[in-house]
């Protein structure tokens, strides 16, 4: 088992490895760089700036080199952790996306959290009660949740809390809060405004997973072993949460970390119709602003989330499945 | 009726709940059971062994439902008795028989084990269940029990997972589960059909060799009269839900009287038939659907000796051949043709 995990920490690294180059190159893709988006906006403003000023730029921010070498010189320092100099910003880019990253990462797991813990006990109750009228609504909720896009609801609430309400369910944290620094009062204030962002982003996640986990189970519950089970005198509610439940969280669990991928490319999007103080809308100002180093950290941090993700959903297989421990040790 | 009957199955009735309709799959069937006797029952696939099997235990699946009848059990409660029948089957009267009065033993070792559970934690979870003891006592018991079933290692199987048993192995932890309780009854559903002929021979040895030591009941289950005539003190042939014969296994073998018995007994290969080239003869159609079941004797449309005007009238009722021996056929009712 020791030997399995060691084995698995070794290719995330390799994958986040080769994500970290696949992401640079493609940060460089768009026609033109910083320079030149910084030259369009001024000259915008009615500001000229000359060739010879803008070579100047490159060479001191090392642009002129050739790709390779940037790529060695970011890598280096990353893996320092020194992320970069964000040119928009004027500021080290740990520092611009700081605070925003453990907003991401609370979004992040908080959706995680909703999605797996509704997913999993609704499903059972479908499951248990097939063609209940609960189970009815619940299959119908999941098809429409399914077929909406996030932003669309996002769309939907604001205008719902906006004409119900008379108040904005956009941000994440009440106007008093937004410049001070954090405090219980703060995290209390945030907690109260996370559910939209999380049913947001959570919902199209439950809705699939609910989805699995009734048809896995209700495959399940015609087992012979959980006839066999029954037949020993295990009384019902145990015999369905230590055999076929554990069955069915299966696919589930296996599916963690792809289902952390789909939060994470939906957050970008929620984050901006919602105003959120995540990575979300920093992220893609830096790829329009063509901030090199601001986009390539959040690229990486977007991916190494997934990464793990895959790693806690591989492990927590393992613990799970004894399968698994043994058919991969062998 | 005398004898002290284990248990006592009367009228018994189950049907498939379909949206509109409900389609008959155990149509009547009575029979009984003494204190550690063996009872075969034989039928073909499809007859409705496992189901009748599944009701006594009240573990059928949700589709299926008793719709009349009785299961009168005397093994539990000291002696007291109890209609299974009547039991709900989510309640806790009927759990405390199932795997400590009542057990059953699968056709499928590979997939009657949860794959994500130890053996010994699917032994010792019944052990602890019915007997209230602590777990360190119930593993020892475990291990003796996995050791009477046969498996040497003992102490180090029940640490393993069912992946790690060969189909045989599964069945003899099977065999330990279901005997941990000191059941009154085993219910052994073709415990030999999924295993090689060797390993067949093996578990049908130390089935009985534990049957003599516990003194518990059977109820075997087979499609194979041979199989069920070297375990069975007495044999019910079932045909479509219905019991169409059933003695001691004795006369079934030597005086068989039901035409799809005496059919049965002919499909068996035996050196006889061998030695004088006769061809095994396989019984002419096929088990009609659930959904067409013939009036009358349900076997007239396959039996040599139909009677047209009489076998598709009614079904007919058991009666009683000789001591013990019943036949639900029109060719021994009074004033039919003697036989
Ligand atoms: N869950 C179910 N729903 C509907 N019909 C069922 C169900 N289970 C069994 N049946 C039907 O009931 C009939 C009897 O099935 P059963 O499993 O008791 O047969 P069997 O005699 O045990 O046969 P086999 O030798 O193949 O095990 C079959 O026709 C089968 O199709
Ligand atoms: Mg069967």
């Amino acid at each position: 088992m020791f030997s399995l995990i060691v084995r698995r920490i070794i290719s995330a690294l390799t994958t986040l490895f080769l994500i970290s180059i696949v992401a640079f190159i493609l940060i460089q893709l768009p026609p033109g760089d910083f320079v030149d988006a910084y030259a369009s906006k001024k000259s915008q403003g009615g500001v000229i700036i000359t060739k010879e000023q803008l070579d100047a730029m490159r060479i001191q921010m090392g642009l002129d080199k050739p790709l390779y070498q940037q790529y060695l010189k970011w890598i280096g320092g990353v893996l320092r952790g020194n992320l970069g100099y964000s040119w928009e910003y004027h500021r080290p880019v740990s520092e611009v996306i700081g605070e925003r990253i453990s907003i991401t990462l609370i979004l992040a797991f908080s959706t995680l959290l909703f999605t797996y813990v509704l997913a999993i006990s609704i499903g059972i109750y479908s499951a248990v009660r097939q063609y209940s009228i609960g189970d009815h609504i619940a299959t119908v909720l999941g098809y429409i949740g399914l077929a909406m896009p996030g932003f669309l609801f996002a769309l939907i609430l604001l205008y719902l809390g906006q004409k119900w309400f008379g108040m904005s369910v956009g941000g994440l944290f009440s106007p008093e809060f937004v410049d001070v620094p954090w405090s219980w009062a703060k995290f209390m204030d945030m907690i109260k405004h996370l559910w939209v962002p999380v049913l947001v982003l959570g919902m199209a996640g439950t809705a699939f997973q609910l989805r699995t986990m009734r048809a896995t189970l209700l495959d399940e519950l015609n087992k012979m072993y959980v006839t066999a089970a029954r037949a020993g005198g295990v009384p019902e509610f145990r015999l369905l949460m230590k055999y076929p439940v554990r069955m069915a969280i299966n696919p589930i669990v296996a599916t963690l970390g792809w289902e952390l991928s789909k939060i994470v490319s939906g957050a970008p999007i929620v984050g901006l119709v919602l105003s959120l103080p995540s990575t979300g809308p920093l992220f893609i100002q830096a790829l329009l602003d063509q901030d090199m180093y601001l986009a390539g950290a959040m690229i990486l941090f977007y991916c190494t989330m997934v990464v793990i993700g895959t790693f806690i959903s591989d492990i927590l297989l393992m613990i799970i499945d004894p399968r698994m421990r043994f058919k991969r040790s062998s | 009726m005398g004898k002290k009957y284990l248990l006592n199955v009367k009228n018994l009735n189950i049907s498939w709940r379909l949206d509109k309709a409900s389609v008959p799959i155990v149509c009547g069937v009575d029979f009984s059971l003494e204190p550690g006797k063996v009872l075969g029952l034989v039928g073909e696939s499809g007859c409705g062994k496992s189901v009748t099997a599944l009701s006594l235990m009240r573990i059928l699946p949700k589709e299926l439902k008793i719709e009349d009848g009785e299961i009168l059990f005397n093994g539990h409660n000291g002696g007291k008795t109890v209609d299974i029948a009547k039991l709900k089957p989510k309640g806790e009267d009927i759990q405390k028989i199932r795997g400590g009065r009542i057990s059953m033993i699968f056709q499928e070792p590979m997939s009657s084990f949860s794959p994500l559970h130890t053996i010994g934690n699917q032994i010792i979870e019944v052990i602890e269940i019915h007997k209230k003891t602590a777990r360190g006592e119930a593993e020892e018991i475990t291990i003796n029990l996995l050791k009477k079933a046969g498996i040497a290692d003992a102490r180090d199987a029940v640490k393993r997972y069912p992946f790690e048993f060969s189909g045989g192995m599964l069945q003899r932890a099977m065999i330990a589960k279901a005997l941990s309780c000191n059941p009154s009854l085993l219910i052994a559903d073709e415990p030999t059909t999924a295993l090689d002929v060797t390993i067949q021979a093996q578990i049908l040895n130390l089935m009985r060799d534990l049957q003599r030591e516990f003194g518990t009941s059977i109820i075997f289950i087979s499609h194979d009269l041979g199989v069920v005539g070297q375990m069975a003190d007495e044999v019910a042939i079932m045909y479509m839900g219905k019991i169409v014969e059933r003695g001691p296994t004795k006369n079934i073998f030597k005086t068989p009287k039901h035409p799809y018995t005496i059919k049965l007994l002919d499909a068996i290969p035996r050196l006889g038939n061998l030695e004088d080239r006769r061809r095994l003869e396989p019984i002419r159609g096929t088990v009609p659907g659930l959904f067409n079941r013939p009036p009358g004797c349900i076997f007239h449309d396959r039996c040599d000796s139909y009677m047209s005007g009489i076998c598709d009238s009614a079904f007919p009722d058991l009666r009683e051949m000789s001591e013990n021996h019943f036949v639900a056929c029109y060719l021994y009712e009074k004033g039919e043709m003697d036989q």
